[in-house]
């Protein structure tokens, strides 16, 4: 953020500006969705009577419509977003019927003369009136300065917000000046590293919060509000990432909590440069967590190839919440190094809740489905014969949670290889044991229902 | 360069006078594992642009060890020499006495755009050179707006930059904080003493890619195959690696899209002057827009990208050791493929390393022809595939990584004919391959419906088929009818019959010149 923080417009004390920018005190509010509500207290000397003050050094992605400006002692008049830039061709096209000086360069001998010059109009080149002639503006191509006198008024380097205030007594204000603003969002990046072995997982989070908002904030007190908040007249993506969780916590976190949100609070003041990512720690937490391979089919036919089983990992996040992020899971090689295993999306996470974690696809357990017959029982009911080949290549037996989708009202299981369980109406269940360097088949009739 | 970065450095130091900046300029030693996320296809790489999305595809995992030397205190390690396609916030430093309080990556880069932008109130030199004399005039300035057109203030008066044809520069005492040539990864800690630390830095890099590539050779006559698989690294990030240990990693893992490096984009500088270029032709009838004026230095546009090599001079590197396997470590469910040695992989660049060679693999040539519909479809040929199972026995039984096969078949006078490619999923052991070539030219084969029944709607009900074939070819062949049997569909045949995915499969063994002919009904019951 530049130093000169504030400039009060002309009329009002130069000096109070620098004084007020020493006790410029910021809290940001970042929110998920590409929004953040900054507060920015500051002591300004006002003189009694109307003032209008400029903020020079918002948000460049300010929404000006939310901003307000509190404190006691004065009123607020009313409140300005100016945002006619200050360019060459503006600063033109408003000096038409003013007088501008030209200074021309005569190649030859790089003597100048100046002339005072009226700016008759701006349309596709720049007629002037010099003395009595009429001239267009560079018409001979030499070397032409234009010199104005001023910068009109109502262009800026800048978008500036102004806001007039009505005080009733001179003298030093506190004032807080909050408002919203776009450019500012976060997300949570998790590094889980598993041990299969041991069955632990050793899940960091980090905050990941970016700033493209065109201005830094110095020394902010940075709260992240965790939790999907609604926002008018935005596009809503509604997409979410397929969820993760099994089943959703009941535990109350010990975060802080606004409203229905949680939120995080950063240890320090931060400098939040502008484009940057910054990344700060706020999760170290070690959790049982087991491999799940896992299948899962949602009709009756066969494959031509085999299929890879799913690779699951499986934990409880039992203390804490987990705000939505990317979940990037670490297993450890031969040598002991951590290396990439794959990653996850997690949404909102309540304490408590069950997650299930898709890190990829196993190379050596396959299972390759084959519709063994189907025939029809009645109108809408059909007899399916499944065989189920499932394959394991690995050393060590395992276990492959297979589930059949596509049962309909009435469904039933009418023989079957190994006990299935129902998961639900429509789903059913088998855990099947896979030898190691072996295979197992699994293979059952069911009546697919109405 | 260089001055300019010692120039910020300073800056930066002078600004930050209560912590410490520390560079690392390189890393001591890389360690890349490649990941598989697609084919590699060089030419599809060599015509992609520089800005083309398949740059940011592909996926490594790359762990760097540095040296630092930390000051007694707080102090901020700036990172350099990373791979360009970094996805920073998957960064993870290891190795420092405290752990790192924070991690910032700062991507605002140096243009001449920012550093107008952010000098705006600023005071610099505004010199103008005479181009007769050469004479310089130089005076001090006031910048008062910024990159969309420059507007700047000389004892009290105001002109624009850019907009008079005079040559003329603006000098500025100190670059701005904050902005960097580079995007930069930096973590803020703090050391309990001075000392030199090793550190490990690891992240997630795209534009790094590996695929598998298969050559099977087939000696005429041969019941046998010599199989080479390659390991085809691909490296299109602007980041060469030089002599590094490698790892490439088999197996589908789950990505979320999330993974993608942040491409910087510089500041534009725009001069936006009034009209001072006249078309005196094209009056009384304005242009919509003004034109650009005219000067060298109308417009700047500086981009982030390095301009690659010489797009020409890509190299497609194959280092082969003949007899050369390379055996896959289990790293959870995933193959792991540490290569023997370091190697060094250029930017742009596709390198090929042998890690499988199995010079005798047992498999089974089949000639095969499907009906996929109820109805024989005359543009469906005869398909040769070859047949193999990854178990030891059949001289193979190792994991294979999903990619392409390239099949040679040696003609009679020993030169190798291309006969066909096609592509595996990933292979475990004991699997069964199939390996589609092509066409086959010498079985032909005639397939037609001779009867048909419906039901009293209309409803087709039973269809019989006659499919005749031929072997003109000079040796014996196998040959398989495939119908696929879809919904509740039966199959009557007086020939024996096997069903296998899906599919009602009859089996010949066809002797030269010999002629074979199936009938069969398919039935669809009520």
């Amino acid at each position: 953020m530049r130093l000169s923080a504030i400039c009060i417009a002309a009329v009002t004390l130069a000096g109070a500006a620098s004084a007020a920018d020493q006790q410029q005190k910021l809290s940001i509010t970042v929110y998920n969705n590409n929004l953040a509500l900054v507060e920015d207290e500051r002591r300004l000397d006002m003189p009694a009577g109307r003032t209008r003050l400029e903020f020079k050094d918002v948000s460049a992605s300010i929404k000006p419509e939310t901003a307000a400006l509190s404190g006691a002692g004065f009123g607020v008049v009313e409140q300005n977003f100016d945002y006619d830039l200050l360019t060459p061709s503006k600063m033109m096209e408003k000096a038409v019927g003013h007088e501008i000086e030209i200074v021309r360069t005569i190649p030859g001998t790089g003597a100048q003369t100046r002339e005072k010059a009226t700016v008759l109009s701006v349309n596709s080149g720049v007629v002037l009136r010099v003395g009595n002639r009429i001239e267009v503006l560079s018409a001979d191509g030499l070397p032409t300065q234009v010199v104005f006198d001023s910068i009109p008024e109502n262009l800026r380097a800048q978008p500036t917000l102004s806001i007039t205030v009505d005080a009733a007594q001179a003298g030093p204000h506190d004032v807080a000046l909050s408002y919203l603003t776009t450019g500012l969002s976060w997300n949570a990046d998790y590094v889980a590293l598993f041990d299969e072995k041991q069955n632990t997982l050793k899940l960091q989070g980090w905050i990941t919060l970016t700033n493209n908002s065109g201005t830094s904030y110095k020394d902010a007190k940075t709260q992240l509000v965790a939790g999907d908040i609604n926002i008018t007249g935005r596009y809503q993506n509604n997409w979410q990432p397929p969820n993760s969780v099994r089943s959703a916590g009941t535990q109350t976190s010990n975060e802080a909590s606004i409203a229905d949100y949680y939120l995080y609070t950063l240890p320090e003041r931060v400098t939040i440069a502008e484009a940057q990512t910054k990344q700060v720690s706020f999760l170290d937490l070690g959790v049982n967590a087991k491999k799940v391979y896992k299948y899962r089919t949602y009709g009756f036919q066969s494959a031509q190839d085999p299929v890879h089983a799913d690779v699951d990992v499986d934990f409880s996040n039992t203390e804490k919440a987990l705000p939505e992020g990317v979940m990037r899971v670490y297993l450890r090689d031969q040598a002991g190094e951590p290396k990439f295993a794959g990653e996850d999306n997690i949404a909102h996470t309540p304490a408590g809740s069950e997650l299930s974690v898709k890190i990829g696809e196993a190379f050596d357990v396959t299972v390759q489905p084959t519709l063994v017959s189907s025939e029809k029982i009645s109108n809408a009911r059909t007899r399916y014969a499944m065989s189920y080949l499932l394959r394991n290549a690995k050393s060590e037996p395992v276990t492959v949670e297979l589930r059949q989708d596509g049962l309909w009202r009435g469904g039933k299981v009418e023989t079957e290889s190994l006990p299935s369980r129902r998961i639900d109406a429509g789903t059913l269940g088998w855990s099947v044991p896979v030898p190691a360097n072996g295979e197992t088949t699994l293979t059952f009739t069911v009546d697919s229902g109405d | 360069m260089r001055a300019t970065r010692l120039l910020a450095v300073a800056f930066f130091a002078a600004c930050a006078s209560a912590r410490a900046d520390v560079i690392s300029q390189r890393p001591d030693s890389v360690a890349i594992t490649f990941y598989h996320e697609g084919a590699v296809d060089t030419s599809e790489l060599l015509n992609a642009g520089e800005n083309s999305s398949i740059r940011n595809s592909g996926l490594a995992f790359i762990t760097e060890k540095r040296t630092i030397d930390l000051p007694a205190g707080p102090a901020v390690v700036k990172f350099e020499g990373v791979t360009s396609t970094m996805v920073p916030q998957t960064a993870d430093i290891q190795g420092l006495p405290t752990g790192a309080l924070e991690r910032n990556f700062d991507y605002d880069l140096l243009s001449p755009g920012s550093l107008l932008a952010k000098s705006i109130g600023e005071t610099v030199r505004l010199v103008r050179t005479d181009t007769k004399s050469g004479k310089r005039i130089e005076e001090t300035a006031i910048i008062r707006s910024g990159p969309d057109g420059a507007v700047f203030e000389v004892n009290g008066k105001f002109e624009a930059l850019h907009c008079s044809a005079l040559p003329e520069k603006l000098i500025f005492e100190h670059i701005p904080g904050g902005l960097t040539d580079t995007p930069t990864l930096s973590v803020r800690t703090t050391a309990p003493e001075a000392g030199r630390y090793t550190v490990t830095l690891s992240y997630i890099a795209t534009g790094l890619d590996w695929s598998a590539d298969y050559v099977a050779h087939i000696e005429p006559g041969s019941d046998k195959l010599e199989l080479r698989g390659w390991l085809t690294l691909a490296n299109f990030s602007d980041t060469g690696f030089d002599h590094v240990p490698v790892n490439a990693v088999a197996g589908e893992l789950r990505t979320t899209g999330a993974d993608r490096p942040l491409r910087a984009q510089p500041l534009v500088l725009t001069t936006n002057c009034w009209p001072t270029k006249i078309d005196w032709a094209k009056y009384p009838l304005p242009p919509p827009a003004p034109p650009p004026p005219p000067g060298p230095l109308e417009m700047v546009v500086v981009t982030a990208e390095r301009r690659a090599a010489d797009i020409q001079s890509v190299p497609l590197a194959v280092t082969a050791y003949t007899q050369q396997e390379i055996k896959a470590q289990a790293l959870g469910d995933y193959k792991l493929y540490p290569l023997p040695e370091p190697v060094t992989v250029a930017a742009r660049q596709t390198k090929q390393i042998q890690f499988v060679y199995r010079p005798d693999v047992t498999f089974k040539r089949v000639y095969r022809y499907s009906v996929y519909g109820s109805e024989a479809d005359p543009n469906q040929k005869t398909e040769v595939v070859l047949r193999l199972r990854n178990r030891t026995e059949d001289g193979l039984g190792k994991p294979l990584p999903a990619g392409g096969v390239s099949v040679f078949e040696t003609s009679d006078d020993g030169t190798p004919i291309f006969a066909g490619q096609d592509s595996i999923g990933d292979m475990a052991e004991d699997l069964p391959i199939e390996i589609k070539t092509g066409g086959a030219m010498d079985v032909p084969v005639e397939a037609r419906v001779t009867e048909y029944t419906t039901t009293g709607s209309g409803r087709k009900d039973r269809e019989k088929m006659e499919i005749t074939v031929e072997n003109k070819k000079a040796v014996p062949i196998e040959f398989e009818i495939r119908q696929f049997a879809f919904g509740s569909a039966r199959i009557d045949s007086d020939a024996h019959f096997e069903s296998e995915s899906g599919f009602a499969i009859w089996h010949f063994h066809l002797g030269p010149g010999e002629r074979e002919t199936l009938r069969y009904a398919m039935r669809w019951p009520a």
